[in-house]
């Protein structure tokens, strides 16, 4: 509470850039009144977010806490309060596979580094030119762009196996990263499209009156003030490609290449004895990393333009 | 010329004379290169497979032996296929449902999380963390835990004397509690929704707060509009991704759409036709109807926006 | 008249990739069927591929055997992939659309016949050079073949028995009658004193209803049977009728859960399932699974009884249902290695040991001796239960025709639609019937 008074305006803790620190410094007192009412529901705001994590938590912390209990007495205990600590979960389920576990993280985390390189590439090229270009066919291109989001995977994938094997590319993570270098991911180029239409036009046609190309404003002014829309990007590309299962299963075939999505359902198999114990633990291991990568992503997921846009 | 005004140019009416000067083409170069890399991906990778499927969904083709041209016959079956009007009227009540709510919760506690508050980054990551588990297998097990008969929900009725049913097997009640794992699952549009409102102006809140606006009053004239073409993403990629809703439902019905069909999804449904039956032509031919719908829906959605969307361009 | 060609060449790059794909589906159509039966050992070092499905434990035994044949063999070198059972079938049916089957594949009798009568699968009879069946016996050898030919090679076999949980018994002194002549009216006695005496905590049994096994069984006991040797459906739908009717009737008076307790149950995982967490004290279960049960509920004695019957049963009416199969692709390269691999598993007792019963009670009697003395206590009793319905088993059934593969999951959802009285048994019988003749007869 303290610290909000040390630091006046509407704060957050992402810190402030030095203009923006500038311009809030000449509201100082039209804010002091805001301030106190702030404070008072704060603390009705941490309440109702605590009850609300709790309530949506309790899934996920009762995983964490099966990961821990013997198999066998898992079901039957819907509590969150542990009476045994059984860590064997955790190193029967890293080594119970063909690999140790770390390889299909290893192998997951090659497919998520360059889908996000992908992504972020070429769906912000593809969507500067849908939001600021004008050309031929646009209309058309933009209505195809959607309408291939618009099928399921299911009766696509037969065919796609057939392109990427003829490039033989099957058993390689070619059919899972190329594409993203291609911009198919239209969700992101479509949100960046938004993204980009938000940002004043005033500012690329000051650059434009200034002799700047299409390519240097794309560089010099819309990427940095997409940084939301480029990390909102880069988060969903690291978490869906994680969690992504069917494509992973289909084109990779060779076990030591399996990706951790695909190797933690190796632990239940209903026709057969499965290993919750196993499962669980393997899975609080695997969503560990992308928990982490959002804690810290959202940094510059936040990183506003409003403190460097200005209106 | 904005993308969204091209699409609504699509609705010109055929007599109204376009307006075609040297300018509208002006970056066509640049838009190639811009655009070269989708180019290839779409005429490579994506456009191959979209056409096969098409083609597939007027034949008969059992995935091992070469397909059979059979004109509408697949169609014509579409009309008479109770399965089929079952999934539809599932798939229709899950969009209609769980895409407003959904959003409302996730704008919600987005401006909740906006700014303001120590410890926000803490509280998005806990709440975000339910839509890292959305679709993984051990989702099958904790929707039970929650929603099963001797599940969390009905051990807190029995609290009030009430017994509650298996909400997971009845047919009545299986359908919300995936409605309700969908909208447990917000963390995509509040991260959407938490950038956009970044790019709001502080300037114009403190402008109000200073005219003695309410917070209510704030969000409803500063906050809704400015943040509208982030609501119309999040509806629209919303209502597209929920027409094609698939994991969640196999894993908790374990492929099924069980009880008794409550929860079969079109792609469900589909699904078991290509993979289980064998019947490719068939499940492409649903793939298209659904195609057909969600391209409506979107259609209709961009037409509304021009009522409620604004930008600033 | 520039822009004219640059849309015509556009238009023809679109056409090229959509033609691409569409022709090699063609192709990977036609080249399916060709003939193994010039199939030789090479002297090079060859590369095969195989698959099965299953959980981690059945992983490590798998590739320990594997290791075993490429010391046996050095020159050939063994590509396993293993997935569950649900993402195994999807990557199969992908893989041979797409013209990329392995070479060895565990099979399935859902889906043998779909994949052999399309000519997916390798006529094993030609490879017999490389394979010898001759230990398994004739009747569990014939449901590996299709229209005559042998596409698919058994490895375990079993039969449906009733599980009991014995703990739940001596908890209510309730005593079980003699499980090798016991009857319907038995059974079901005895599981209306179980929810009786437990004050309807626990259920007496989970009864059939959605499996195909059972009513296999059911239709036998009843002079029936679901298919024909042709492959059609002979299922008289007054026998599902009396199969569902026989269910329902312990739903309604309280020997079995709820419906909805039921639903929940169905497709549920082992461990989740009311038998594992004690909830009912008997259900239907095929003899393999017992002891992934018992692991799954380590506080209880679980046991395995023969099928019920009835004094107008037909004889005969048992027999032993393969487990899974091993069969070889109809596009391998390599068929010889194939079916020199599939000999390996199915003959040397080296492997019988590493498999243990993991993939069911050995088809091959000799690797039956070779595992004996390491039978564990839930073994000797599936070992029981199989060795009783062998003795008493007649002519083995079909096996599913191709469009068959449906048949489970078409029955699993009449018999919910009846449980939650959506339908009756009586209706839901002819639909039934009528759904499954059709889907056969369209697949043919």
């Amino acid at each position: 509470m303290t610290d909000l008074q040390t630091r006046p305006a509407s704060n957050d803790e992402d810190g402030l850039s030095p203009d923006a620190a500038a311009r809030r410094a000449r509201g100082d007192a039209e804010r002091a009144k805001l301030l106190r009412r702030q404070r008072i529901s704060s603390v009705g705001k941490h309440a109702l977010l605590i009850l609300l994590g709790l309530l949506m938590l309790y899934p996920v912390l009762w995983m964490v806490v099966s990961s821990l209990r013997p198999n066998g007495y898992i079901f039957d205990n819907p509590g969150l309060v542990l009476d045994t600590f059984e860590a064997s979960n955790y190193t029967n389920g890293w080594n119970a596979l063909a690999q140790p576990f770390g390889t299909y993280l290893a192998n997951s985390a090659i497919i998520v580094v360059g889908s996000i390189v992908g992504n972020l590439l070429t769906c912000s090229l593809a969507a500067y030119a849908f939001a600021r270009l004008r050309f031929r066919f646009k209309r058309l291109a933009f209505a195809a762009m959607l309408v291939t989001m618009m099928l399921p995977i299911h009766v696509l994938i037969i065919p796609q196996y057939v392109i990427f094997a003829q490039l033989d590319w099957i058993n390689t993570y070619l059919p899972l990263i190329v594409p993203k270098f291609l911009a198919t991911d239209a969700f992101f180029i479509f949100l960046m499209v938004q993204f980009i239409r938000g940002i004043p036009r005033e500012l690329d046609e000051a650059a434009r009156i200034d002799g700047a190309g299409h390519f240097r404003i794309f560089v010099q002014i819309m990427l940095p003030l997409m940084t939301p829309a480029l990390a909102t990007t880069a988060i969903f590309t690291f978490i869906w490609t994680w969690n992504d299962f069917f494509g992973q299963l289909i084109f990779v075939t060779d076990p030591d290449k399996y990706t951790a999505s695909v190797a933690l359902r190796s632990f239940v198999d209903t026709q057969s004895q499965s290993d919750y114990g196993a499962l669980f633990a393997m899975s609080v291991v695997t969503l560990l990393p992308v928990f982490l990568a959002f804690l810290f992503g959202q940094r510059f997921l936040l990183r506003g333009i409003a403190t460097t846009g200005g209106k | 010329m904005s993308a969204l005004n091209e699409l609504r140019a699509l609705r010109t009416p055929k007599g109204a004379v376009k307006h075609r000067d040297a300018s509208e083409f002006r970056d066509n170069k640049a838009a190639a290169l811009f655009l070269a890399p989708w180019i290839i991906g779409f005429l490579v990778i994506t456009l191959g497979p979209v056409l096969v499927s098409l083609y597939l969904s007027f034949t008969d083709y059992n995935l091992l032996q070469n397909p059979n041209f059979t004109g509408l016959e697949n169609a014509q079956r579409m009309i008479e296929d109770p399965r089929l009007h079952q999934s539809l009227g599932v798939t229709l009540t899950y969009v209609v449902v769980s895409v407003p709510l959904q959003l409302i919760v996730a704008l919600g506690i987005a401006v909740l999380l906006d700014r303001g508050l120590r410890g926000l980054s803490f509280y998005r990551s806990v709440l975000y963390l339910p839509s890292l588990l959305g679709g993984s297998v051990a989702i099958a097990v904790l929707w039970r835990l929650v929603f099963g008969s001797s599940g969390l929900v009905n051990a807190l009725l029995a609290v009030f004397g009430i017994q509650g049913p298996g909400w997971i097997s009845e047919p009545d009640t299986a359908l919300s509690t995936l409605i309700i794992l969908h909208v447990w699952t917000f963390g995509a549009p509040m991260v959407i929704f938490l950038a956009g409102l970044r790019q709001i102006p502080r300037q114009y809140y403190e402008a109000a707060s200073t005219d003695g606006a309410s917070r209510w009053r704030q969000f409803r004239s500063i906050t809704l509009p400015l943040l509208s073409p982030i609501i119309f993403f999040n509806l629209v990629l919303g209502i597209i991704g929920a027409f094609q809703s698939f994991t969640q439902a196999y894993v908790v019905s374990n492929g099924s759409g069980g009880p008794s069909d409550s929860t079969l999804f079109i792609t469900l449904y589909l699904y078991q036709k290509g993979f289980g039956s064998f019947q490719m032509g068939y499940a492409s031919a649903i793939a298209w109807l659904l195609l057909i719908i969600i391209a409506a829906a979107t259609a209709i959605n961009f037409w509304a926006s021009k009522y409620w969307v604004f930008y600033d361009d | 008249m520039q822009r004219h060609t640059r849309s015509r060449f556009r238009s023809r790059v679109l056409g090229l990739a959509a033609a691409t794909a569409v022709s090699a589906l063609a192709l990977s159509g036609c080249a399916v069927g060709g003939g193994s039966g010039d199939a030789a050992l090479s002297d090079e070092d060859v590369t095969i591929s195989f698959n099965w499905w299953g959980a981690a434990a059945r992983d490590e035994r798998t590739r320990a055997a594997i290791e075993l044949f490429e010391k046996k063999y050095p020159n050939i070198t063994v590509k396993a992939q293993s997935t569950e059972w649900g993402g195994y079938w999807d990557k199969l049916a992908t893989t041979v659309a797409g013209g990329d089957a392995p070479d060895v594949m565990q099979f399935d009798q859902l889906y043998l016949a779909s994949y052999a009568q399309r000519g997916a699968l390798a006529n094993l009879g030609e490879l017999d050079e490389f394979l010898d069946t001759s230990a398994l016996s004739p009747e569990v050898l014939d449901q590996g073949k299709v229209k005559d030919e042998l596409y698919g090679v058994p490895i375990g076999v079993g039969t449906v028995g009733l599980m009991v949980n014995r703990s739940i018994f001596e908890q209510y002194g309730i005593e079980l009658p003699d499980a090798t002549t016991w009857t319907w009216d038995e059974l079901n006695e005895v599981a209306l004193q179980v929810t009786a005496a437990s004050g309807g905590a626990v259920h007496g049994l989970s009864p059939f209803g959605g499996d195909m096994p059972t009513l296999t069984l059911w239709a036998r006991q009843h002079g029936n049977d679901v298919y024909d040797k042709d492959g059609k459906v002979i299922l008289k739908p007054e026998v599902v009728q009396s199969y569902w009717e026989f269910a329902l009737e312990q739903i309604e008076s309280g020997a079995a859960p709820s419906a909805s307790q039921l639903a929940e149950g169905t497709g549920a995982a082992i461990d989740l399932m009311d038998m594992s967490t004690g909830k009912v004290a008997m259900t239907f279960q095929p003899s393999s699974v017992l002891t992934a049960f018992q692991a799954a509920a380590p506080d209880h004695a679980l046991d395995l009884l023969p099928f019920p019957t009835s004094e107008d049963a037909s004889d005969g009416f048992q027999y032993l249902k393969p487990s899974m199969y091993w069969s070889v692709s109809s596009k391998s390269e390599h068929p010889a290695e194939a079916a020199l691999l599939v000999n390996f598993l199915t003959t040397d007792t080296e492997v019988a040991k590493l498999f243990s019963t993991e993939r069911g009670m050995p088809a091959n009697p000799a690797f039956q001796e070779a595992i004996e003395p390491d039978l564990t206590a839930a073994d000797r009793i599936v070992a029981g239960v199989v060795d009783a319905a062998r003795e008493e088993s007649g002519p083995a059934p079909a096996i599913t025709p191709v469009g068959g593969g449906d048949s489970e999951k078409i029955l699993g959802r009449y018999n919910q639609d009846i449980q939650f009285g959506k339908t009756t048994p009586k209706e839901a019988a002819t639909a039934f019937v009528d759904e499954l003749t059709k889907a056969v007869n369209d697949a043919q």
